[in-house]
């Protein structure tokens, strides 16, 4: 097979798939599973394959294939990105549809979920292989829709529904902006080819005469392209659609809300970035782009970690997590313009894969407890490490890895991201500062994460239910992701050019220092109870403190209860106001010039109108009932109406002939 | 000009189905039937394609013309119809057989219909044209023909009325043929390529003589796809038989048909003969005729209560339309045997409204197996069965024109089309029984979303409702996506 071929294959295999088992309605529950399962798995093998051909063979990156001649022009993108990307989406989705085996046994609904989950696959895939920004749209679109569709997989749960309807309307908001910069690139290249993208911007840059000004033309479209990835990643403002997506499957938030969609945002981001590289545009004529996605990342990423401290729910704590993550990522990309575009770029994708493992383990690991437990509450959990050990390991592992402990795979991207914000320190110390709090805070929830769920003293509720390990189809992705924990980094060695695992003694010293700080003072009160937790939380600004952040800042209440009222209302009181000032004057002067005249004609005209219409359909109901009663149905009626049908047109046509 | 490259796959196609009909006829099994019903339809895609490629690969400056042996003629428009013509019945035969209908004993009749579709659709000569009618007429009166008072009362009624636009063709045909050969033209004179291309005769008796055998083709061909005053028969076979028979009547009987008064009556624009004053004779009795047809047809529509004779008097109205496109292509006096635009419109118009009407009469007679015959049966039907009403509104929205179904568009091409070339008063009566159509589409879709009572989720198979999704699908497509087909009606 060719790499033309393979690269085909890989999204349309799922995308195929999605269709067929919906037909599989009557095929057994275990034939469609392992339909699925196959159908993943395959995607995975023609990944790896591909990865190898194009890291064994050398090729020369970017990779464009271009399979129709029409336009838009259907086409293929390779290069390192999306290499890193295969790394993810593939391996995630193999594990994620493997543990749905255990996971989703008893869910009835189990074709819409295999069909909606390959739909997905299929659309990310797509999303992370087209060459042109049309089709990455429509994969960003399939994507969006079906995760919306996997959010509300419980429907009949009211929650579940209105999660799914709230992540459709606030990716939409992003969606629209994204729209809009594609169409502001096509307007100003006349192209949305990555290849043709390219070529202009290197023309625009180098050899127009005059020169055009590339940062008039790009920083508009970057912007809104980022408030796009904004929506899909979940960022400030758009962020609150993902703590509340948790209401869907943990297997779907494994998939869609750690590994792989959120991720489309950064993929989104840093695929920018790879085209500004590749044309040889300098980051700096862009600074207002990297600047606005540094700031909206970093504060995004301090901002939830804030609110992953208090929070009870399990799942929550991930989601605001992940936020908080996708944010650092943001922020790592965005010092591009102050770093350089391949440092920034390496560190951010490097976390990227990083966090996509360790995520992804961290909520089966979830799953694995909430299928035990059948709650997500951590304050009915605690002393599960003795039921549930491999569990336990996974999580604690995850928890490290997102904590930044060495030598796993969190701590070596973290690192990257310290090298550049540490570069980037004395144009943009907001880089810095934002990533050095959001690890202490990290490194605080992820250990209290797994001290109330493992190591805290076991609930009622947990001894009334004595959970157990969960089966081994559910455990061998969480070992195999266990392991991906610790040998992440080193795939990139093969895949980023120029990408080697460093540890500098300055960046180990800050990190053991954040370490210290954030789990050190999560180990003192969780493990060690040096202090009082009820004690501390009876205070009143520590209450204070603690509702606002348990009820993220209130954001969702501003969104509900003033902006969406606002908005909704605003026309309404306008229009009431106008229809008032309308009806004062036409009151007055019916009154004062022409007495009741106003209203007479009004009330003619709207009899009239009346009559008119009820005269219209009596007439063509009359014409219809007439027509009707000539529709005999005798035969010889029919032959008598062709006889007379004929002679009036020859009656009709000699009378003319005659007539001329 | 003959190519020998087409002849071949082109007499395969028509040689293989009438072989295929008599070898399915001879078997036991029903699912032996419909397996070779499959077969024979899968070689009509395989021939169809290859007939595709082999006119396109010979270069746009060789076409239009692959005239063979002055019986047949391609182009890439009459290709295309036969090609999404024949998918559609596919999907109808899997229809029926995936809903167990009597039909599918008939599979035989139904390769014979589309035999004569192709032939209908293909014919280069106005007497193949006229055999491969006949041959409609035998195999539709086969397929509707049931053990019930209705069915053959409306087969009967058909055949009867079918059987006289025979005749008046059969008269006209002839008559056109004795004039032509007096003109020394005798063995060409009835190839449609030949005469899309000839020069006018010359003024004298000989007009007035044209005219009237003109008249008589525009009677027998008003009979055949019921145009009014001639149209009694048609709502009659969109009640009487079984629903899923008169959808395959309507897909492959009634497109060619409408697809044959396309391509016959521009004719009269070549032929008929001398002054100006004559052509606007007869071009003001047909446009008046056709005005008729849509008003008559879509006022009947209007108050009936039965759900397939609502749309039998759709199919009148869609005749009307059709005979005013015919004849803006005789206005325009392009040749009606090499693709254009205006070709290609009025054919996108005769199949997608068509392929509508197939699916919601076939769609309307998976609902009478649960005893909704009537408009006030339907009270509710969403509730009762979601997908089988989803499926109903997305065929019923495309007959109303509603975008971005292909309704929209053959509305939309029928009106910019007219508006260039009639005047404004039928252009605005057009739009305004376009508007009347939308009006009783709209009627029966409300009527199914109000429900008098409680009503339940009834038990329904997706599996068998597959194909119907798959025409919706099309027609989606075809909505969003036109020129798609409109390029490959033109290359």
């Amino acid at each position: 097979m060719s790499l033309a071929t393979i690269s085909l294959l890989i999204p349309l295999l799922p995308l195929v798939s999605s269709a067929i088992v919906p037909l599989m309605i009557r095929v057994r529950r275990r034939y469609v599973e392992l339909f699925s399962v196959i159908i993943t798995g395959i995607s995975l093998v023609l990944s790896l394959v591909l990865l190898m051909d194009v890291v064994l063979n050398r090729y020369e990156l970017p990779l464009f294939i271009r399979y129709t001649s029409s336009i838009p022009s259907f086409s293929i993108f390779i290069d390192e990105l999306t290499l890193v990307m295969l790394l993810i989406v593939p391996i995630v989705s193999f594990l994620v549809v493997v543990f749905s085996l255990g996971y989703m046994k008893e869910d009835e609904a189990y074709i819409r979920y295999y069909t909606f989950i390959l739909l997905f696959i299929g659309g990310m895939l797509g999303l992370v292989l087209v060459g042109n920004f049309l089709y990455l749209y429509l994969f960003w679109e399939v994507v969006g829709i079906t995760s919306c569709c996997l959010i509300a997989h419980w429907y009949r749960r009211p929650e579940a529904s209105k999660a799914g309807v709230k992540a459709f309307i606030v990716t939409r908001i992003g969606d629209t902006f994204l729209l809009a910069s594609i169409a502001l690139i096509y307007l100003r290249f006349g192209t949305l080819s990555y290849r043709d993208l390219i070529s202009k911007m290197m023309l625009s840059s180098t050899i127009t005469s005059p020169p055009i000004n590339i940062a008039k033309l790009l920083t508009i479209p970057l912007i809104l392209a980022f408030i796009g990835a904004m929506g899909k990643s979940a960022q400030f403002p758009l962020h609150v659609w993902l703590p509340d997506a948790m209401e869907g499957p943990t297997t779907v938030s494994a998939l869609i809300h750690a590994a792989t969609m959120v991720k489309a945002g950064v993929y989104l981001i840093a695929r920018f970035e790879t085209l500004l590289h590749y044309s040889g545009i300098n980051p700096v004529l862009l600074m207002p782009f990297f600047k606005t996605v540094v700031l909206i990342g970093g504060f995004t990423s301090l901002f939830s970690a804030t609110m992953a401290l208090v929070a009870l729910d399990v799942k929550r704590v991930l989601a605001y997590s992940t936020i908080s993550q996708l944010g650092l990522m943001f922020l790592a990309l965005g010092l591009g313009g102050y770093v350089g575009l391949h440092e920034a770029f390496t560190a951010g994708v490097s976390h990227m894969l990083s966090h996509a493992y360790f995520k992804a383990l961290l909520f089966l690991s979830a799953g694995a407890v909430i299928h035990a437990l059948e709650t997500r509450d951590m304050r009915l959990m605690g002393g599960l490490r003795k039921y549930m050990p491999i569990t336990c390991t996974a999580m604690t592992i995850g928890a490290l890895s997102l904590m930044g402990f060495p030598p796993l795979s969190g701590f070596i991207s973290k690192e990257e991201i310290l090298k550049v914000a540490s570069e980037a320190m004395k144009v943009m110390p907001w880089g810095s500062i934002f990533f050095t709090l959001t690890s202490i805070l990290t490194a605080f929830y992820s250990l209290r994460l797994v001290y109330l769920v493992f190591f805290a003293p076991p609930s009622e509720y947990v001894t009334k239910h004595k959970p157990h390990e969960a089966e081994s189809v559910m455990t061998i992705p969480l070992i195999s992701l266990m392991v991906l924990c610790f040998i992440a980094p080193t795939f990139l060695l093969y895949v980023l050019e120029g990408y080697k695992i460093e540890v500098h003694i300055h960046g180990l010293l800050k990190s053991a220092m954040i370490l210290a700080l954030g789990a050190g003072s999560a180990y003192l009160i969780y493990f060690k109870e040096v202090i009082s937790r009820e004690r501390v939380l009876a205070l009143r600004p520590i209450t204070v403190i603690n509702d606002i952040l348990f009820n993220g800042y209130y954001i969702d209440f501003f969104y509900e209860r003033v902006l969406l009222k606002v908005l909704m209302g605003l026309p309404s009181y306008i229009a009431s106001v106008i229809e008032q000032g309308i009806n004062f004057i036409i009151d007055r002067a019916s009154v004062i010039i022409l007495g009741s005249l106003p209203s007479y004609i009004a009330f003619l005209v709207d009899s009239g109108v009346e009559a008119f219409n009820n005269a219209l359909v009596r007439l063509f109901v009359n014409l219809s009932n007439i027509l009707r009663s000539l529709h005999t149905g005798e035969i010889h009626h029919y032959v008598s109406s062709v006889i007379v049908g004929l002679v009036l047109v020859l009656l009709i046509i000699l009378v003319g002939v005659m007539m001329l | 000009m003959i190519n020998e490259g087409i002849m071949l796959p082109f007499y395969t196609l028509l040689g293989i189905l009438p072989i295929m009909a008599v070898v399915v006829h001879a078997l036991g099994k029903t699912k032996e039937k419909f397996l070779l019903a499959n077969v024979s339809y899968i070689a009509s895609y395989v021939l169809l394609a290859c007939l595709s490629v082999k006119i396109r690969s010979t270069g746009i400056s060789e076409l239009p013309l692959f005239s063979l042996r002055k019986a047949f003629v391609l182009n890439p428009t009459s290709l295309t119809l036969a090609t999404l013509m024949t998918f559609a019945s596919h999907m109808l035969l899997l229809g029926a057989y995936m809903n167990r209908k009597s039909v599918m004993d008939k599979f035989d009749v139904i390769l014979f219909m589309l035999f004569s579709a192709y032939g209908i659709i293909f014919s280069d000569n106005l007497i193949i044209l006229l055999l491969f009618m006949e041959i409609g007429l035998v195999s539709t009166a086969f397929l509707f023909i049931e053990r019930n008072r209705e069915s053959i009362e409306a087969t009967v009624k058909m055949t009867i009325m079918l059987i006289l636009g025979g005749i008046f063709l059969a008269i006209g045909f002839s008559g056109l043929y004795l004039i032509l050969r007096s003109k020394g033209l005798d063995l060409i004179a009835l190839s449609l390529s030949y005469l899309s291309g000839t020069p006018q005769l010359e003024q004298g008796s000989m007009s007035i003589l044209t005219l009237l055998f003109f008249t008589l083709i525009l009677v027998g061909m008003g009979i055949e796809v019921g145009l009014v005053p001639f149209y009694m028969w048609l709502p009659d076979v969109y009640t009487g038989p079984m629903a899923i028979a008169s959808a395959f009547f309507i897909l492959l009987v009634d497109t060619a048909d409408l697809y044959a008064l396309l391509r016959v009556l521009p004719l009269y624009e070549h032929i008929l003969t001398g002054t100006y004053t004559i052509k606007m004779l007869f071009t003001n009795v047909v446009v008046l005729i056709s005005v008729i047809s849509f008003i008559l047809g879509e006022l009947s529509a209007l108050t009936q209560r039965r759900l397939r004779r609502i749309f039998g008097y759709s199919g009148i109205a869609d005749a009307g339309y059709t005979l005013l496109l015919a004849t803006y292509l005789a206005i325009l006096g392009i040749s009606i045997v090499k693709p254009s635009i205006p070709l290609a419109i009025a054919t996108f118009f005769i199949l997608f409204s068509n392929i509508a009407l197939s699916n919601i009469v076939s769609l309307i007679g998976l609902g009478e197996t649960k005893g909704i015959t009537t408009i006030d049966d339907i009270r509710g039907l969403p509730w009762r069965f979601p997908l089988l009403s989803a499926n109903l509104i997305i065929s019923l929205l495309s007959l109303a024109g509603v975008p971005p179904l292909a309704g929209f568009m053959a509305k939309f091409f029928v009106i910019s089309a007219i508006s260039s070339t009639f005047r404004r008063l039928i252009v605005i009566l057009v739009i305004i029984f376009f508007g009347v159509c939308a009006a009783y589409v709209l009627r029966v879709i409300a009527t199914l979303w109000s429900k008098t009572s409680r009503v339940t989720r009834e038990e329904e198979s997706v599996i068998q409702l597959i194909p119907f999704i798959i025409l919706n699908v099309l027609l989606i497509i075809c909505g969003t996506y036109p020129r798609l087909i409109l390029e490959f009606m033109m290359r």
